[in-house]
């Protein structure tokens, strides 16, 4: 396979993988927390180089640790979380520059842990992004259920029995787990837009879950493959162009849904509500 | 196990603490099945901590609280919980009738897909509360009385021997207030216990065997006629004036 086939494979599964998980990132509010995940990742992702290790290996550890920390900042009172999530941002950010700056071919380096070189990835790569993908995929199927309920009424949730802090748990290592495979094509630090931006443009066309589970995992895949296609013709670079285009769509979708629904208040939007009207006495559920 | 004439739920000198003050101190009382019992009393007196306790969502300092024989833990797959459903997201991609389902998640298990009895228990308790036509509907299009029903439909779902519900009745349209009313009293039929937190003394009046004043400490747990007397709300608003609907309406002055 060339560089450039490599390339789309893992732009196209990270996509995929990475619509997938947003949909959950997005239905549990976060985004931000998301945000701060990634930049402090960043320095595990420095360590590792420094260190010498497997790449996946040292910052998946690091990437634990980052969960751990992230999970004891979520079971403080509200108030307060998201300044102290902004400075984890900063600071975690920051660290990895000044582990960065201590080697030779800095400016090389930065470029390449906080954007990403997608033209570089090998099989191994390709792997840890399947890998990370069956991963994903069982947690969403198995613990669909839970993951939704957990978002939707967390009280109720706690209520009924189900542990919070399990379940979070296992979102929040869901997501370091797909932050860490996106470093090789997005960076540390575009990764989020793997992990928000596909849901975020799903939830504007989707009216339920599953709905916009699909249209999220084709999005995030889309936008990989054209990512990768317009950095490949026009020679700039691919992380860059993953995210301008997936950003680009969803600046796209908000304007023609906005305009979709103006519309649709006179004739009738479907987007708007879950069903276009329930016919009298008919009782499905499905699943989410 | 629990036999029907055994207490649904028991407070035995139930106290709670956040911090060095205590949230709620020495609560005691006892709830047979099919009975209800209103938890009234001024906001931050503790309604929702002991909805929480009886949970099993917040460590008691001392005291003992059992529901259904058993301890809150191991209790809480027979205890059905109803939030307020103004603390729900509205915008949340999720239909009435996947709302009413989870209430039979525990039931399901993780790995299972609903099966036919879960889906008519669904259908049946969301039609209890007079919206079976609107299973399909976003659970946000609908105006916060029908959530709160549907909040309900989805406790019933559950079949729970103990129902707790919080603040039912805040900013619910009459329509709504009566089907919820119904329901509740259908399942008090079937043997269910009920403990709700309410402000409303009129409902606590019509739906209620039983009232338990609150307000960090108790002032007072027993038949509603005889509990909801005007010196004891008094003591329990500690002079604040309330606001009071019905024909039973008790002003209580600083």
């Amino acid at each position: 396979m060339t560089a450039v086939g490599r390339a789309i494979v893992e732009a196209v599964l990270l996509g995929a993988v990475g619509g997938l998980i947003s949909v959950r990132v997005l239905l549990r509010r976060l985004p931000f927390f998301t945000l701060a995940m990634t930049h402090a990742t960043f320095p595990g992702v420095v360590l590792a180089a420094i260190a010498g290790v497997n790449l996946y290996l040292g910052s998946g550890v690091f990437g634990v640790l980052v969960v751990l920390g992230v999970l004891a900042l979520s079971r403080r009172p509200e108030q307060g979380t998201t300044t102290a999530i902004g400075i984890v941002l900063s600071a975690g950010f920051a660290l990895g520059v000044i582990l960065l700056s201590a080697r030779d071919g800095f400016a090389k380096d930065l470029t390449a842990y906080t954007v990403g070189q997608i033209l570089t990835v090998g099989t191994g790569d390709l792997v840890a992004v399947s890998v990370v993908g069956v991963i994903v995929v069982v947690l969403v199927t198995t613990a669909g259920r839970r993951l939704t309920f957990r978002a939707f009424d967390p009280d109720g949730h706690a209520a009924a029995g189900y542990s919070p802090a399990g379940i979070d748990l296992a979102l929040l290592l869901a997501v370091e787990a797909v932050i860490i495979v996106a470093v090789p094509a997005v960076g540390a630090i575009l990764a989020v837009a793997v992990l928000v931006a596909p849901a975020a443009i799903a939830r504007l066309w989707a009216r339920d879950i599953p709905m916009m589970t699909a249209v999220a995992v084709a999005t995030g895949a889309g936008c990989g493959l054209a990512g990768v296609l317009v950095s490949a013709r026009y020679d700039v670079a691919a992380g860059g162009s993953i995210t301008v285009v997936t950003g680009g769509l969803f600046a796209v979708s908000l304007a023609a849904t906005a305009a979709w629904n103006a519309v649709g208040r006179r004739g009738g939007s479907r987007l708007a509500r879950v069903a276009p009207g329930s016919t009298g006495g008919e009782r499905r559920f499905r699943e989410t | 196990m629990n036999t029907p004439t055994d207490p649904a739920l028991e407070l035995d000198e139930v106290t709670v603490s956040y911090g060095p003050a205590p949230a709620l101190e020495n609560i005691g009382g006892v709830v047979g099945p099919g009975e209800a019992v209103a938890l009234i009393g001024p906001n931050g007196a503790g309604k929702s901590t002991l909805i929480k306790a009886i949970l099993g969502l917040v460590p008691l300092v001392s005291g003992r609280i059992t529901v259904l024989g058993r301890t809150p833990a191991q209790a809480r797959r027979e205890v059905a919980y109803v939030p307020q459903a103004d603390t729900l997201d509205p915008e949340f991609p999720i239909s009435v009738g996947q709302v009413v389902l989870m209430g039979r998640y525990r039931r399901i298990g993780p790995l299972r897909r609903p099966r036919a009895a879960d889906r008519r228990a669904a259908g049946d308790a969301l039609e209890q509360v007079g919206l079976a036509d609107r299973a399909r509907h976003r659970f946000g299009t609908l105006s916060g009385g029908q959530r709160q029903r549907v909040l309900l439909a989805r406790a019933i779902a559950a079949e729970p021997g103990l129902l707790l519900l919080d603040e039912p009745f805040n900013g619910v349209d009459a329509v709504s207030e009566q089907a919820l009313l119904n329901a509740v009293a259908v399942l008090k039929g079937q043997g269910t216990a009920v403990v709700v937190s309410t402000h409303d003394l009129a409902l606590a009046h019509l739906a209620c065997e039983e009232v338990c004043l609150l307000n960090r400490r108790q002032y007072g747990f027993g038949p509603t006629r005889l509990t909801l007397t005007p010196d004891r709300l008094r003591a329990t608003y500690g002079g604040h004036a309330l606001e009071l609907r019905g024909d039973r309406v008790i002003v209580a002055h600083s």
